[in-house]
C-alpha cells in the first residue's frame, strides 16, 4: 500500500493505493494524526486507487474519524471503488463513511 | 479429478505469522483466485476477503513465534483453504461473534469472514490450530 498526504486548500487529502489492510492501518492513524497536529480537521481519505480493503483497514478509518472529529473537523472519504463499497455495506459501515464522488467534492459546498 | 472434469487448482504458501506473510499472501492469493476457472469476481474478492480476517486474526493473536500454512483449493463452483497454525489455542465465542458498534475500530474480523463464508470451522490440533474456510462461486456475470 502507498500513502500520499497533500494539502488541498484547507483540506487534507490522503489517498491509499493498492491492499489496505493491518500493515497499512497505522499510516493511515499516523498521517490522520500528522494533518490534525498541523491544523487540517477536514479530511478526504481518497480511495479511488484502493483493490482491497478489510477489517484492519476499515478500523483505521473509524480511528481517522473519531480523531478528526474529536478534533471539531470530518474525515470523509471519496472515490471508493465497488471492491470498498461493498465491503462497507457489508458491516454497515457505509452509513458512518459517506463515499463521495472525488476528493474535491467530498468537502465542496460545506 | 474432479466430477465436472476439471482438476482443482491448489496454491500454497507458508511462513511466519507477521504481515509482511499475509502482505506476500495476498499479493500472490489474489491473481490465484481470479485467473482460471470461471465464477464471479465477487465472490473470490469476497473469499480473498475472509483468507484475509483469519489470517490477521492469526497474526494479531498467535504471539510473535508462530508460524502458519495457507492451502487454497480452487474447484469449479468453490473456493476452499484450510490454514493451520502453530499459535495458542484459540478460544473462540462463536455465539458472540458479531459486528461491533459502528465506532469501534476493531473486532470485525471474524464477524466478517463469517459472513462471507458458506462455511468457517475452527478446531485445535497438538499444534496449535486449523482453520477450514469454503465459499461457494456463482457464475461468472
Amino acid at each position: 500500500m502507498n500513502l500520499i498526504r497533500t494539502a488541498e486548500g484547507d483540506v487534507c487529502v490522503i489517498r491509499i493505493d493498492g491492499r489496505f489492510t493491518a500493515s497499512g492501518a497505522p499510516l493511515l492513524r499516523n498521517a490522520v494524526s500528522d494533518a490534525i497536529d498541523e491544523g487540517s480537521t477536514r479530511i478526504v481519505v481518497d480511495l479511488s486507487d484502493t483493490t482491497f480493503i478489510d477489517s484492519s483497514g476499515l478500523g483505521a478509518l473509524i480511528g481517522g474519524l473519531k480523531s478528526a472529529r474529536v478534533a471539531g473537523g470530518d474525515l470523509r472519504i471519496a472515490g471508493a471503488p465497488d471492491a470498498v463499497l461493498t465491503v462497507l455495506r457489508l458491516t454497515n459501515l457505509d452509513r458512518v463513511l459517506l463515499n463521495h464522488p472525488s476528493a474535491e467534492a467530498a468537502f465542496g459546498g460545506s | 479429478m474432479d466430477p465436472e472434469g476439471e482438476p482443482p487448482r491448489i496454491f500454497r504458501r507458508a511462513g511466519t505469522a507477521d504481515l509482511a506473510f499475509l502482505d506476500g499472501l495476498l499479493e500472490e492469493l489474489d491473481p490465484f483466485l481470479m485467473s482460471g476457472v470461471d465464477g464471479a469476481n465477487q465472490d473470490r474478492a469476497l473469499f480473498l476477503l475472509a483468507v484475509s480476517e483469519v489470517v490477521t486474526n492469526i497474526v494479531t493473536h498467535g504471539g510473535r513465534d508462530a508460524s502458519l500454512t495457507v492451502e487454497v483449493v480452487l474447484l469449479p463452483g468453490e473456493a476452499r483453504a484450510t490454514i493451520e497454525d502453530t499459535a495458542p489455542v484459540a478460544v473462540i465465542p462463536w455465539d458472540r461473534i458479531a459486528l461491533p458498534a459502528a465506532d469501534a475500530e476493531s473486532g470485525r474480523g471474524l464477524a466478517i469472514a463469517r459472513e462471507v463464508l458458506d462455511e468457517l470451522h475452527h478446531h485445535a490440533t497438538d499444534t496449535g490450530n486449523t482453520w477450514s474456510l469454503r465459499r461457494v462461486l456463482g457464475p461468472a456475470s
